[in-house]
């Protein structure tokens, strides 16, 4: 997938996550912030890089439909399974964790 | 009866057979479980009957360590000790508490919940509560439907409340009409000494602000003037044991804990209102319970965690429920509310969430809440256990009080124990809430990754403990399983400062059990002749 077509399907997982947490996002550019946690979170752990890019050819696989369903369940999973990460303070479910880091890096 | 110490002769000389050092909710409560017996009971109170400048001086103190409150704010030194102005919240112990844990240093009580259960059923009305209930009742009392926490993970956990029971209020008059009980006040204590040996103690010196001085003897002595004091006075009775008395292994003031309470973080949530009104306190008959969340002991032991609870508050820029409260105080108390036409204005302007706070109250039984739209934050505060630390304690300063005995100094201490606990469970937290789709939760800054020290508006709970810490072992402990101290035959301690480890619940329960079950111990020694 090209990377501006990757962008743009992310930003759409950005808008599933946020719908799938109640919650409302303290930014104004919810990419922008996605990107912003993602750079955090990879600099928090540096070992997670290899992980965000495999997450990142998932998510390439999953393609622009299944983008946003993939993050969606896994993050669900993850919650379920107590699998949370935090970055900048805000605990996260991993997968999310890791769709921002892949965003950060793409 | 009740003497003033200052109205006997310079040098008198009282005897009994059980002397109780300091009269707030610890020496109170024995004294009360002694009344009707054969035993003769001296109490020892520094205060009068009520509040004065200058004795309440001689709880002055430094504090050396993290900070904290001025020593002389954080008791009070009359009859009834702090119980005059405690707020009577309150809690049992839970079974971890008194377990031996392999990731927290000198943990482990001497005996089991088991052995305190038959003396908090004793304790619960003597701290105005009622019988012992589980979750379920109670949520169902309250009327709320809880959110359904993973059990395995986090679990719920009740402060049960009262209108607080000031003991020297409360207790006063039976006190005063007991034959075999003496309450001595403005007897300040400062020694006691033992024989030459150091096996017994002999007396309990005694001074007043006129001068007098007096001397007791009995045959067993009790300390009960709360966890700085005890050790202060013993650190001062140095009289034959040159580092203080019952302090021949040097732990006598060490291990001082606390609960320390600060926020944690904060929920971003499109739903504020829902969390707020599950976790406000409710009624239950007379009694209000409170919700808090803490981790269940077998999670505590997988994350090497600490037992600590969180509570759920919030921040509102709307005024009508303050102005409810205040209203509603005034006019129980029979007067006109201060401030009225503004206050007027406050409940006009928030005409709707006033007459649905009035509904809910009239209807449900239910607390007030906020009005949805004011509310600007919800944060987790957490009242935290501490991880006993020896070097966290009460020495003595060169300065002295105004009757001569030197101040204590406080270097109160935290470690890294502490404040992983407060970082695993707001996960779990954050974790839960966001599985339950309530929302994201975010660390305060003093708590998220690289945060290295504790957030500067950290406070305690006013809940002083471990001074005189209870051990088998006089290399850990002060006193004995029997609170009796390593060493003296005739010397016992009473209150917080006997806790080898704090739980997270406040303290004043559980030193009234205690203090029951030291005097049983103290009557069967005294009717057996032991
Ligand atoms: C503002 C505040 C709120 C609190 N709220 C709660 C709460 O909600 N729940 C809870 O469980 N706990 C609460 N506490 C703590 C609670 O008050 C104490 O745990 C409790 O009072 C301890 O009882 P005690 O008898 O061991 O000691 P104290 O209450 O400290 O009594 C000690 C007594 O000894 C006397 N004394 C001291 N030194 C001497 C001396 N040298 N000679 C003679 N007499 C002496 C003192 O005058 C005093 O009367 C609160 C405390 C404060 C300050």
């Amino acid at each position: 997938m090209r990377r501006r077509h990757f962008l743009k399907a992310l930003a759409a997982v950005t808008a599933a996550a946020a719908a799938g947490l109640p919650v409302v996002f303290p930014a104004r550019d919810p990419l922008e912030a996605m990107r912003a946690l993602g750079r955090t979170y990879l600099e928090l752990h540096p070992e997670e890089a290899s992980a965000a890019r495999a997450w990142q050819v998932s998510l390439a696989e999953a393609g622009e439909t299944g983008m946003r369903g993939h993050t969606a369940r896994h993050a669900r999973l993850d919650l379920e399974d107590g699998e949370v990460v935090t970055v900048d303070g805000w605990v996260l479910p991993r997968s999310l964790a890791l769709t921002c880091s892949a965003l950060a890096l793409a | 009866m009740f003497i003033d110490l200052r109205t006997l002769d310079d040098g008198s000389v009282l005897e009994a057979d059980i002397c109780i050092v300091g009269a707030g909710p610890a020496g109170i409560s024995m004294a009360r479980s002694l009344i009707g017996t054969s035993i003769d009971v001296l109490v020892i109170e520094s205060g009068d009957m009520d509040y004065d400048d200058a004795t309440q001086a001689l709880y002055r103190g430094e504090s050396v360590g993290v900070p904290y409150f001025g020593l002389e704010d954080a008791r009070l030194r009359f009859f009834g000790g702090s119980s005059n102005h405690w707020d009577n919240w309150c809690g049992e112990f839970q079974p971890i508490d008194f377990q031996q844990r392999s990731w927290v240093p000198f943990s482990g009580w001497p005996f089991g919940p088991e052995e305190l259960e038959p003396w908090y059923d004793l304790a619960r009305p003597i701290c105005s509560l009622g019988p012992r209930r589980k979750n379920a009742e109670i949520w169902d009392k309250l009327n709320v439907e809880p959110i359904v926490l993973d059990e395995s993970r986090l679990k719920f956990h009740f402060w049960e409340i009262a209108t607080p029971t000031r003991f020297g209020e409360v207790y006063r008059e039976e006190l005063r009409k007991a034959p075999n009980i003496r309450v001595l006040l403005n007897a300040n204590a400062t020694e006691v000494v033992s024989d030459a040996a150091a096996h017994k103690v002999e007396s309990v010196e005694l001074v007043t602000f006129n001068g007098h001085k007096a001397r007791v003897k009995a045959r067993h002595f009790v300390l009960a003037c709360g966890a700085i004091e005890n050790a202060r006075l013993m650190l001062a009775s140095d009289r034959i044991e040159p580092h203080g008395i019952g302090n021949r292994r040097d732990v006598v003031g060490r291990f001082f804990m606390e609960h320390p309470r600060d926020r944690i973080g904060s929920l971003a949530t499109s739903d504020p209102f829902h969390l707020i009104d599950m976790f406000r306190p409710g009624w239950f008959g007379e009694h209000v319970f409170c919700p808090s969340i803490t981790v269940p002991a077998e999670k505590t032991k997988a994350e090497q965690i600490l037992n600590t609870r969180l509570q759920l508050l919030y921040v509102t820029d709307e005024t009508s429920m303050a102005t409810m409260r205040r209203f509603a105080q005034s006019i129980e108390a029979g007067r006109v509310p201060d401030r009225l036409a503004e206050g007027l204005w406050d409940l006009i302007q928030g005409t709707d969430i006033t007459a649905y706070n009035l509904y809910r109250r009239a209807v449900h039984n239910r607390p007030m809440v906020p009005k949805p739209d004011g509310v600007q934050q919800v944060y987790f505060l957490c009242q935290a256990e501490q991880a006993p630390n020896p070097d966290s304690r009460i020495t003595l300063s060169d300065r002295r009080d105004a009757l001569g005995s030197r101040l204590p100094v406080l270097d109160w201490r935290l470690g890294e124990l502490d404040k992983r606990t407060l970082q695993v469970q707001g996960k779990l937290l954050g974790g839960e809430l966001a599985r339950l789709g309530l929302g994201l939760f975010q660390f305060d800054p003093w708590l998220r990754e690289g945060g290295t020290s504790w957030s500067p508006s950290m406070v305690g709970g006013y809940h002083q403990m471990g001074t005189t810490r209870m051990s088998d072992d006089e290399r850990t402990g002060v006193v004995d399983a029997d609170c009796k101290v390593h060493g003296l035959d005739n010397l016992y301690v009473a209150g917080s400062s006997v806790y080898p480890t704090g739980s997270n619940i406040n303290p004043t329960l559980t030193l009234v059990a205690l203090a029951l079950r030291l005097c049983d111990h103290l009557k069967q020694r005294i009717t057996e002749r032991v």
